[in-house]
């Protein structure tokens, strides 16, 4: 008949600090196992969130507003109302259609001739740049009638002014991203929209999201500061220089 | 149920309704009349460029009054401006420019500008939505307009 052998203290003592120190090794493991695996999803979070290839949000199809609004080709759906929430996407370019200092003398009808404030994200690149304008109001005198790079003809079609014209109107106005403008009321910005749509961009990429005046969410930047004086500095501004550029 | 009873409760039950047409009726009606202006503005007339502190002055003082909500430097006013240039001028009205609109009571009910307000002893009583399609035409044809003011309007 077998029988069992007591332990000695100095076997119990061995055994006993074994026990102890196997799970704890272990626990040591599991704390730097689960730090390691912290960090590795904090790193890749962070790297997702920069690029933000998860975050874009698709978005609604360009649709028209009723009434007045939509004949002059502001968005239903995303325009001054929304627009925070569509900003800094990385698939978009955003640009702001109104001149830092309007040449028409618009105090004579009590208004302002220069550029009061814009939304944070969105560049400015003057219209009457772009293309000529035509009819404002007599009361305001003569607008601007300096050079553009396109000349709208009597059939509506534009007619580019400078052989870099187009190669210009391509540079600012990527046809592989959203593009959305804006200016005071929508007005500069549905002609954008216009002369894009004419020169072969695909408008269902293209948002007018209506004017700066109607604008109240989080991201405004005043330039007319209280004082009354302008901060032009704060203005991502594109200045075309067309005396460097080539008459046709 | 006597039949005279049943004829009782029929007879009431028209009557009361009758009441009640006629009463909708005359309250949608007094809700669409046109508004009177405060005789002022019949005598000559002008037009008055007015800032927040002065609109909110007629306001107070409940007077009757048209007035355009505009914006300087802005494309999208031209038409509705150059229309109430052309029109025949009947009436003095005030004109308001967005900024200073926007701080007043004008803005509860005026979302966009342009457009053109109705004010009843200082209260809005008509006014156009540049993003209603039922609007539209009056911002694109002066003939339209010129009904819109007419019909909200007594001459």
């Amino acid at each position: 008949m077998a029988t069992k052998k007591t332990p000695t203290s100095t076997e119990l003592l061995k055994k006993t600090s074994a026990s102890i120190e196997a799970p704890k090794k272990s626990s040591d493991i599991m704390i730097v196992i689960t730090a390691a695996v912290l960090c590795v999803v904090m790193i890749v979070s962070s790297i997702i969130a920069r690029t933000d290839n998860v975050t874009l949000k698709t978005l609604p199809a360009p649709e028209l507003s009723e009434g007045q609004r939509g004949e002059l080709g502001i968005d239903k759906n995303i325009n001054e109302k929304n627009i925070d929430e569509y900003l800094n996407r990385s698939d978009s370019v955003y640009y702001d259609m109104r001149m830092l200092e309007d040449p028409a003398a618009y105090e004579s009808i009590g208004g302002d001739r220069y550029l009061s404030g814009f939304i944070d994200g969105f560049e400015v690149i003057p219209y009457p740049y772009l293309a000529s304008v035509k009819g404002l109001p007599e009361a305001v005198g003569q607008g601007y009638s300096g050079d553009a790079l396109f000349t709208i003809t009597d059939d509506g079609s534009y007619v580019a002014n400078y052989q870099e014209s187009d190669e210009i109107l391509s540079s600012l106005f990527p046809k592989d991203k959203n593009i959305f403008l804006m200016c005071g009321g929508g007005g500069y910005a549905g002609m954008t929209k216009n002369l894009l749509v004419n020169k072969g961009w695909d408008p269902s990429k293209i948002y007018n999201v209506g004017g700066y005046w109607f604008y109240e969410g989080s991201n405004n930047v005043k330039v007319k500061e209280d004082n009354g004086t302008y901060s032009f500095w704060k203005v991502p501004y594109h200045n075309i220089d067309f005396n460097k550029l080539t008459k046709k | 149920m006597k039949k005279s009873t049943i004829l009782k409760i029929l007879v009431i039950t028209i009557v009361v309704a009758i009441i009640f047409a006629a009463g909708a009726l005359t309250i949608f009606w007094a809700n669409n009349l046109p508004v009177t202006l405060d005789q002022q503005y019949y005598d000559h007339v002008e037009i008055i460029d007015i800032n927040k502190d002065e609109y909110n002055e007629l306001i107070a003082d409940k007077k009757s009054f048209l007035i355009m909500i505009d914006n300087a430097g802005c494309t999208t006013t031209e038409k509705m401006r150059e229309m109430m240039r052309g029109l025949p001028q009947q009436v003095t009205y005030y004109r308001i420019f967005w900024p200073e609109a926007k701080e007043t009571n004008l803005k509860d009910y005026v979302k966009y500008f342009p457009s053109l307000a109705v004010v009843e002893k200082g209260t809005v009583k008509y006014y156009l939505r540049a993003d209603s399609d039922d609007d539209a035409k009056y911002y694109n044809n002066a003939a339209d307009l010129k009904s819109w003011l007419d019909s909200k309007i007594a001459h």
